[in-house]
C-alpha cells in the first residue's frame, strides 16, 4: 500500500489523501457500484460493506503498472462486487444452514425497508432466497445486464456452462415466483 | 438432434455464435419439442425479467452519497471517527440517483401497480357496464393493519391448488415503442401534455392499449374465501363470465440527465429521470347478469381487510370511478393542485421509534391526477416538492 500523506481539508476534518486518480475513479463509480450490490444482496448493509471491500480491492491492485485494471474500472469494480456478493451469498448459505433459521430472514430486514417490502421486492427476494446461490447470482446478473463472459468471471464457471446454469435458475424461480403470486 | 434447455436459453439471449444461431432456428422449425421447449424457456426467462427489474427499479432509486462515504473511507483504517453529518446533496431536479432505463421500468411498474386496484374497486352493475376512473383517493394503512392482513393471508396459505382459481390473460401488445410526438398524438386521441421547464428533450414512449381478462372458478374461490375465514362468498352467478380491464395506450415522456453517456454499457453511472405518463382511465367492463354491487360487498366484507380499512372502503362513495391507492405511514396523500384533485405519493415515514435516516435524501416521489378522462402522472428521481411544481406545469 502507498504512503498516504496527510492534507489539512479543513477545520473539522482531516483526511489522508490518495492518488487523485483512485478518489475520482471512487467517487464515479461508488454508486453504480453501490446499487449493482443492493440489487444483488437487498441488503443495504451487506451492499454498503460489500462496496467498500471492492474499493479496497482495487486500492491494494492499483499500483501505476495496473493501468489495466484503471482502464476499464467500471467492468472491473463490477466483477470484483459480483464475486464478493456470489461468495456472500455462498457464506449465507452456510450460515442459514448451521443456524437453521428461515430463509425469510435474508429479505431486507428492519423497519426502513418496509417501503420496498410494500412492493414486490419481497417476492422477489423470497423466491430468490430458494435458490443455490450460484443460481442467484446467475440469475441477478443476467437480468443486469451481464454477458455470459462477465458472468462467467464473476462466478467461476466456463462460459459454456452459465447457459444451463441460467435454465435452471430461471426455472425454479419462475416455479417459486410463480406460486406466490398466484397466492396473492 | 435436438438440443438442451442451456444452449436454448443462450440462444434467446442472443449468446451463441451464428452458425448455431441458424441450426437452432432451422430446428425449432421443424421439431415440435424444441419449440415448446423454448417457448417454456421464454416465459421463465420473461418472469426472472419482470421480477428482477423490480429489484432493479428498487436499488435504482436508492441514494449513494459517495463523496460523504468517500470521506469516511479515506480516513481509513481509523474508521472508529465518523465523519459529521453531511448535508444532503443540493437536489437539483435532475440529480443523479436513478438510471435511465430502469426508472422508467420503475415508473412504468408503479402505474402498473396503481392500475391493478381496479378490478377489486370496480363491480358494479347490474349489466355489462363500462367504468372509467374520473378521480384518485387515499386510504389509509396503518402497521397493524398491514400485520393483520399479513398474518390472515399466511392462515390460508396451501389450502389450495391456486392454478384452479380461474384463468387470467392479456390481450393486446406488450411491446412499448418509441415515436414522435405527432406519432403519439395520433394514437392515443387525447392531447398530450408535456411538462414544462426541463432542461433536456424528452424520449417519447407508446404503451399500447391492453385489456387484462379474467374468469373465476367460483367454487375454488369460495373455498378459498372460507379458508381465510370468510363467512361471505361469491354468487355463482359469475362462474366463467369473463371480465376485463382495458388500460388504453399510454405515453410515457422520459426526461433523463444524459451528461454522463456510455449508452452502450449496461451499467453506466447515476443518472436522474423524471417520467410524465398519460393515458385514458383505464376501463373495467362487468359481464352481464353479474351484480356487482354483491360482489363488492363480498370483497370489502374479507376477513383479511382490516375493520379500519373496510370502513374507509365503504366510505368512498364514487367507488365506480375511483383509482384507490394505499396510504401506508404518511406514503400518499391527497391535495389539490391547481384546483384539480390529485394524490401524491412519497415514500413512507419512518415507524415510530425508529431514528429517521439523514444520509439519503427521499426516494422517488410522484403525483398523480386525473383531468378530464385523462389520468396523468409525474414520478422519478425527485422529491415531493419537485414532482409537485412539475405537475404544476401540466396541469395549467
Amino acid at each position: 500500500m502507498r504512503e498516504r500523506p496527510v492534507v489539512v481539508r479543513d477545520e473539522r476534518e482531516i483526511v489522508p489523501s490518495t492518488s487523485p486518480s483512485f478518489r475520482d475513479v471512487f467517487l464515479t463509480y461508488y454508486p453504480a457500484v453501490f446499487r449493482h450490490l443492493l440489487y444483488l444482496s437487498g441488503d443495504r448493509q451487506v451492499a454498503e460493506d460489500l462496496t467498500q471491500e471492492t474499493f479496497t480491492r482495487l486500492f491494494q491492485q492499483a499500483d501505476p503498472d495496473a493501468s489495466q485494471t484503471l482502464r476499464n474500472p467500471r467492468a472491473w469494480l463490477l466483477t470484483v462486487a459480483s464475486n464478493l456478493a456470489y461468495n456472500h451469498f455462498r457464506n449465507e448459505k452456510r450460515r442459514l444452514d448451521r443456524e437453521r433459521r428461515p430463509k425469510l430472514s435474508v429479505l431486507p430486514g428492519g423497519a426502513a425497508e418496509a417501503y420496498d417490502q410494500m412492493d414486490d421486492v419481497l417476492d422477489v427476494r423470497g423466491a430468490l432466497a430458494t435458490l443455490e446461490p450460484r443460481d442467484r447470482a446467475v440469475l441477478l446478473l443476467r437480468h443486469s445486464g451481464f454477458s455470459y463472459a462477465e458472468i462467467a468471471d464473476a462466478v467461476g464457471l466456463q462460459t459454456s456452462s452459465v447457459g444451463t446454469t441460467l435454465a435452471r435458475a430461471q426455472r425454479r424461480f419462475r416455479e417459486t415466483y410463480g406460486r406466490r403470486e398466484r397466492r396473492k | 438432434m435436438c438440443y438442451e434447455d442451456g444452449l436454448l436459453v443462450a440462444y434467446l439471449d442472443g449468446e451463441v455464435d451464428k452458425p448455431t444461431r441458424e441450426s437452432i432456428a432451422a430446428h425449432v422449425r421443424i421439431c415440435a419439442r424444441c419449440a415448446a421447449a423454448l417457448n417454456r424457456l421464454e416465459t421463465e426467462r420473461t418472469t426472472a425479467t419482470d421480477a428482477l427489474t423490480t429489484l432493479l427499479a428498487a436499488s435504482a432509486q436508492e441514494s449513494a452519497d459517495a463523496e460523504r462515504t468517500w470521506r469516511t473511507y479515506a480516513a481509513a483504517p481509523d474508521r472508529s471517527e465518523q465523519t459529521p453529518a453531511a448535508d444532503p446533496p443540493a437536489a437539483g431536479l435532475l440529480h443523479r440517483v436513478g438510471r435511465g432505463r430502469i426508472a422508467v421500468a420503475a415508473a412504468v411498474l408503479a402505474v402498473a401497480a396503481s392500475l391493478s386496484f381496479a378490478p377489486v374497486r370496480g363491480f358494479a352493475a347490474d349489466l355489462l357496464k363500462v367504468f372509467r376512473i374520473q378521480r384518485v383517493q387515499t386510504i389509509t394503512l396503518s402497521d397493524a393493519d398491514m400485520e393483520q392482513m399479513s398474518a390472515t393471508l399466511s392462515r390460508g396459505e396451501g389450502h389450495l391448488d391456486l392454478k384452479s382459481l380461474g384463468d387470467v390473460w392479456v390481450e393486446g401488445a406488450r411491446e412499448t415503442t418509441t415515436v414522435t410526438l405527432s406519432q403519439a398524438q395520433q394514437k392515443v386521441g387525447f392531447p398530450i401534455v408535456l411538462p414544462q421547464g426541463l432542461d433536456t428533450e424528452p424520449r417519447l414512449e407508446l404503451q399500447p392499449a391492453r385489456t387484462i381478462k379474467f374468469k373465476l372458478n367460483v367454487d375454488a374461490v369460495n373455498e378459498l374465501l372460507t379458508s381465510y375465514g370468510s363467512s361471505e362468498t361469491f354468487p355463482k352467478t359469475i362462474d366463467g363470465k369473463v371480465f376485463s380491464v382495458t388500460m388504453p395506450a399510454a405515453v410515457l415522456a422520459t426526461y433523463a440527465d444524459d451528461t454522463s453517456g456510455d449508452d452502450a454499457a449496461p451499467y453506466t453511472s447515476a443518472r436522474a429521470v423524471v417520467v410524465a405518463a398519460q393515458g385514458r382511465s383505464p376501463e373495467l367492463a362487468v359481464p352481464d347478469g353479474v351484480n356487482a354491487a354483491e360482489l363488492r360487498d363480498v370483497l370489502i366484507s374479507l376477513p383479511i381487510i382490516p375493520e379500519s380499512v373496510r370502513k374507509q372502503l365503504s366510505a368512498v362513495t364514487d367507488w365506480e370511478h375511483t383509482l384507490i391507492i394505499p396510504n401506508v405511514r404518511g406514503s400518499a396523500r391527497e391535495t389539490t393542485i391547481e384546483g384539480v384533485p390529485a394524490v401524491v405519493i412519497a415514500p413512507p415515514k419512518p415507524v415510530d421509534g425508529t431514528t429517521p435516516r439523514t444520509d439519503r435524501p427521499a426516494r422517488g416521489a410522484g403525483v398523480i391526477w386525473n383531468q378530464d378522462g385523462v389520468v396523468r402522472g409525474v414520478g422519478g428521481t425527485i422529491d415531493e416538492d419537485a414532482a409537485i411544481r412539475v405537475a404544476k406545469t401540466m396541469i395549467r
